[in-house]
């Protein structure tokens, strides 16, 4: 839809520039090009917001070097906190993240009303070696572990409550009789 | 709750290290900074490569600086949202950090800075790009609340030697 909705942007500011000869104007360019900028900046902010929201599988993960490694696990060690018994949400968070707090209260409310669910506040820059390890590249990133501490999914960006009891749901399907969202 | 700066003025540096977080910000402030930011980067690429062009992306890297030294809630945008424009809007449902669009106004800046020193090196082409990349991101924040400046700044401290 989005990438329609470009084409017909662009199809738009194609005009334009066609008209630019009469015109007989950079400025009508520039502010065709400016048009064409914006609606590009939209359209991939659109299409990146909306995928990285989700939480995604481990193993669809596109970037190298995740999938199944031995390292996609977490141990209790690792965060030196117990690991919840349905599942752990861990997050990375940093000094300069706008959304990690509105991300840490959805998670620490679901936690209180989501028995054996823990969650993991990791300071970015405390924890470079997580951060290279499981390939974080911008905070809020949170990965959501099984009981055995194995990286189930992930997800970046804003989290809605809803999305996160999705991702839990997906983890263990069978406890989820209370869910309805 | 008062936004006054009570930002410890050395944390440009040392935002790495959380020490005790600052007050609070409307975060409705940055984005309004970043519509006025948008709108005068959009009229330098209207004014191409002249000397206008360059003076105007000037201003907005003055803007910037003191964004960066002062934080957002510092810049002439954002007294001008707290004069004006915060008086008419509901109060804000949470409050946010300041750190990270001040940080973002340092990414701000290095863009533009870079854009008119090369420019000032006989690259006259610069300003618009410049202007071009930091529209961008200052388009995204203002209007979906995007920081994209903020987005770097945990791959800056990836690319930094492990301490």
């Amino acid at each position: 839809m989005a990438v329609h909705q470009e084409q017909h942007l662009s199809a738009v500011a194609g005009t334009l520039t066609s008209l630019v000869p009469a015109a007989g104007s950079g400025l009508v360019v520039r502010a065709a090009l400016i048009v064409v900028l914006l609606a590009a900046a939209s359209g991939a902010w659109w299409a990146t917001a909306g995928r990285a929201a989700r939480f995604r599988p481990l193993r669809h993960h596109p970037l190298p070097g995740l999938q199944r490694a031995p390292g996609a696990r977490l141990t209790s060690e690792d965060l030196s906190q117990k690991l919840g018994a349905r599942g752990t949400f861990v997050q990375f968070s940093s000094a300069t993240c706008a959304t990690c707090p509105q991300v840490r209260r959805v998670l620490k409310a679901l936690t209180a009303t989501e028995p054996g669910v823990v969650q993991v506040d990791i300071q970015s820059e405390d924890r470079m070696d997580l951060v290279r390890r499981f390939s974080v590249y911008r905070t809020p990133t949170v990965l959501l572990l099984d009981p055995h501490g194995a990286v189930h999914s992930r997800t970046s960006g804003p989290l809605t409550p809803a999305r996160a009891l999705a991702a839990l749901a997906q983890l263990s399907p069978e406890t989820t009789r209370s869910i309805d969202v | 709750m008062s936004d006054s700066p009570s930002a410890p003025t050395a944390s440009a540096r040392s935002a790495g290290t959380p020490k005790p977080p600052p007050a609070g910000i409307d975060p409705r402030g940055p984005r309004f900074g970043a519509g006025v930011t948008a709108v005068l980067l959009a009229v330098t690429l209207l004014l191409g490569t002249g000397p206008a062009a360059a003076a105007l992306l000037t201003v907005v890297a003055l803007l910037f600086v003191l964004g960066v030294t002062r934080g957002v809630q510092g810049t002439l945008q954002g007294l001008a949202f707290r004069a004006w424009v915060r008086p008419r809007l509901a109060p804000p449902a949470e409050l946010e950090d300041p750190r990270p669009p001040r940080f973002a106004q340092m990414v701000g800046l290095l863009v533009v800075g870079a854009g008119l020193l090369a420019a000032g090196l006989g690259v006259p082409a610069a300003v618009p790009i410049a202007a071009a990349v930091a529209l961008v991101a200052a388009f995204l924040n203002a209007a979906f609340g995007l920081c994209l400046g903020c987005e770097l700044y945990l791959l800056q401290r990836r690319w930094t030697p492990q301490h």
